[in-house]
């Protein structure tokens, strides 16, 4: 008996887990995926996926496709039911050819009038890319260095839709960047020497890439 | 007490009359039909472009009876696989379910032929789902306008054969152009089955 009732627990534990979808609300996906040069790139595979994040999260591919000749996509599939279901349009995932893959992430509030239009996405290709790597030397124990930002263009994996646009976003001291251009480096050094009287300053340098991985490096 | 005794006079051949009349004019009546349904959706909406329909089942009660007229109620089933999941989502199947009121006139071609035109009206409901999970309801209103031929087999018995045109108006919320893809469908059905009377 006992086992009879852990058994309907666990199906209704599992059950109640499952993203529960409106079939009268349907919502639309579109957009057109492109190259660095504004061409259309066909055949590239979109994904959507719904996800209840938390502990018993579930995930849910609610639609798929493949861009057309113009490399434009057109998805509508039943609207979760929440607001705080992700709903995240992987680009390429599976990364069979030359280009980049790409996740947008957004929620339902990020569609408007039922549609959320990703526009253009564009894609580069792997080997548009090499790596910036910030090398932080530092000298003295009372300063500290913050709000690292880089200013040029990288690959952006992932895309937040409701991403805090002043949220230092610095996942680390190493960037893939798109190699032959110049990169806008930000900081800020905070000077603690004088208990009273912190000194804050900012400081910009621009960083030349070329082809080949740029290691640079910031003494404070 | 005269004028009562007289007035007890002039109304039994009304009472009696009217007695007869409502017999013949309201007779319950027990007509059940049990059919498949071959369903054709056609037009610019989404069950017509993005499913493929199978075959349904359908059963009909009439229950009443006023001269030639017949009033019933029934329910129709038929399931729905997705083909175009750009359209439905990634989700196998839809359920089109739908219950109905309807009035019929029965005209007697020969003693064993009958026609039978019928409207209704009813509640249709659509059930999203992929391997018996749910993924939501989509609910509405049809009208029906059809007609059914049938031919006494014996006693009981009648075979039967009808067309019938089913609109439906469905609910639906999403960008403005695709409302007139999701909120409505339209299909003929051919009805082929056995009716007992």
């Amino acid at each position: 008996m006992k086992r009879i009732l852990l058994l309907l627990f666990t199906i209704v534990t599992l059950s109640s887990c499952e993203i529960q979808y409106d079939g009268e609300t349907r919502i639309v996906a579109e957009g057109q995926v492109v190259d660095r040069n504004n061409n259309p790139i066909p055949n590239q595979k979109i994904e959507i996926t719904t996800n209840a994040e938390g502990t018993y999260g579930s995930t849910d591919l609610i639609s798929f496709t493949t861009t057309n000749q113009d490399g434009r996509f057109s998805l509508v599939f039943p609207s979760p039911k929440g607001q705080d279901i992700s709903i995240e349009t992987f680009i390429n995932s599976d990364q069979r050819n030359k280009f980049q893959s790409k996740i947008i992430k957004g929620l339902k509030k990020n569609f408007i009038n039922y549609k959320l239009n990703l526009n253009q996405i564009v894609l580069y290709e792997i080997n548009d890319f090499t790596e910036l790597e910030l090398v932080l030397n530092k000298t003295s124990p009372n300063k500290q260095i913050s709000n690292i930002k880089i200013d040029g263009i990288q690959p952006d994996y992932l895309v937040d839709l409701n991403a805090d646009k002043n949220e230092n976003q610095f996942p680390g001291k190493q960037f893939n960047v798109l190699k032959n251009q110049t990169i806008n480096l930000s900081y800020t050094l905070s000077d603690f020497s004088d208990p009273g009287k912190v000194v804050t300053t900012n400081h910009t340098s621009v960083i030349t890439i070329n082809s080949e991985k740029v290691v640079h490096s910031i003494t404070y | 007490m005269k004028l009562i005794f007289l007035l007890f006079i002039l109304c039994i051949p009304f009472s009696y009359g009217q007695e007869t009349k409502s017999q013949n004019l309201v007779q319950f009546n027990h007509d059940i039909r049990l059919n498949v349904i071959i369903p054709s959706n056609f037009g610019a909406n989404f069950l017509a472009e993005s499913y493929d329909s199978k075959v349904g089942i359908g059963t009909n009660f009439s229950f009443l009876r006023i001269n030639n007229f017949k009033l019933g109620a029934g329910y129709d089933f038929i399931s729905y696989i997705a083909t175009d999941i750009t359209r439905t989502g990634n989700i196998k199947g839809a359920q089109f379910h739908t219950a109905y009121g309807d009035i019929a006139y029965e005209i007697k071609i020969t003693e064993n032929l009958n026609l039978e035109p019928y409207i209704g009206y009813g509640g249709a409901k659509l059930k999203f789902k992929s391997d018996g999970r749910d993924f939501g309801n989509q609910d509405g209103n049809n009208f029906r306008i059809g007609f059914n031929t049938d031919y006494k087999l014996g006693k009981r018995f009648s075979g039967f054969v009808g067309v019938c045109y089913l609109q439906s108006k469905l609910n639906i919320n999403t960008s403005p152009e695709f409302v007139s893809f999701y909120d409505n469908t339209k299909m003929f059905q051919l009805n082929i089955g056995l009716k007992i009377h």
